[in-house]
């Protein structure tokens, strides 16, 4: 793993393989880079489009339900592309079924489950770290 | 408001952003048919609800085309998702056409594309239809 520990926090989230968001016009800009770093560490498009689904929903959820912006770190290690979704909100409840199609909410962290291969959520010290992975 | 190319949302601080989304209305033949082009997020969610809630009240079948849609996530559903109720309280009806790639994906997972895809007897790949009825 990355210099990034649990416990370590938001502000340990730095450098040039990180970027910040604080506002529904910075999703798309996630969503570029997101895209160009693991295009860039081997992920083939349509995987790439999977993950780039994943990370928006997180960074909308951090927008929607926390104060503040959150930061995104993208890399890759033993086979995986791992991106790493810091912000200041409680611990995420995953494990939730996809919500009946005609509801109005709740699909976002569902989705987030359906098209990753591995999703974990850790408490840091000033938020949560929510960590997701595609196989290579 | 209902018909013509809506303006881009204003990114507030981004202001050499291109637009990203856009939704062209067509009215004819009983239906409205909504083309979507761009990203379909949290940025337009609000913007997409009032254009398809909108065309709901228009005509009683709104098509929704999302041909030049590159991004759709649970904002944009949601979008979706409100207009179609909408719809069927006012005894209407909305579909949603020629979704691809992972746009398709998510429409899938979601079960949107059986919620609100259009039977086959819609005209595929041509766009904004014109209507043989």
């Amino acid at each position: 793993m990355p210099d990034l520990v649990p416990g370590s926090g938001l502000s340990a989230l730095t450098g040039p393989d990180t970027m910040a968001y604080d506002r529904p016009g910075d999703l798309r800009t996630v969503r570029d880079f997101v895209a160009d770093r693991a295009t860039a560490l081997g992920l083939p498009e349509v995987r790439a489009d999977l993950l780039v689904l994943a990370v928006s929903e997180l960074a909308t959820n951090t927008l929607q339900h926390t104060d503040g912006g959150g930061r995104v770190r993208v890399w890759a290690q033993d086979g995986d592309v791992i991106c790493d979704v810091v912000d200041r909100g409680p611990a995420h409840d995953f494990g939730r079924e996809m919500p009946a199609a005609d509801a109005l909410r709740g699909r976002g962290l569902a989705i987030v489950e359906r098209v990753c291969d591995a999703v974990e959520a850790t408490p840091v010290a000033d938020g949560t770290l929510v960590r997701i992975r595609l196989h290579l | 408001m209902m018909s013509g190319t809506l303006p881009p949302t204003q990114a507030k601080g981004h202001p050499t952003d291109m637009a990203h989304f856009e939704a062209r209305t067509t009215a004819g033949d009983g239906r409205v048919v909504v083309a979507l082009t761009g990203e379909c997020d949290l940025e337009g969610r609000d913007e997409l609800t009032a254009v398809l809630l909108g065309a709901v009240d228009e005509a009683p079948v709104v098509v929704v085309d999302l041909t030049g849609v590159t991004f759709i996530d649970s904002s944009g559903i949601h979008g979706l998702v409100t207009a179609h109720r909408a719809a069927l309280e006012a005894g209407r009806r909305l579909h949603v056409v020629n979704a691809m790639g992972t746009v398709a994906t998510v429409l899938e997972i979601t079960g949107i594309a059986s919620l609100l895809g259009e039977e086959p007897a819609a005209t595929p790949g041509s766009g904004q239809e014109g209507g043989h009825a």
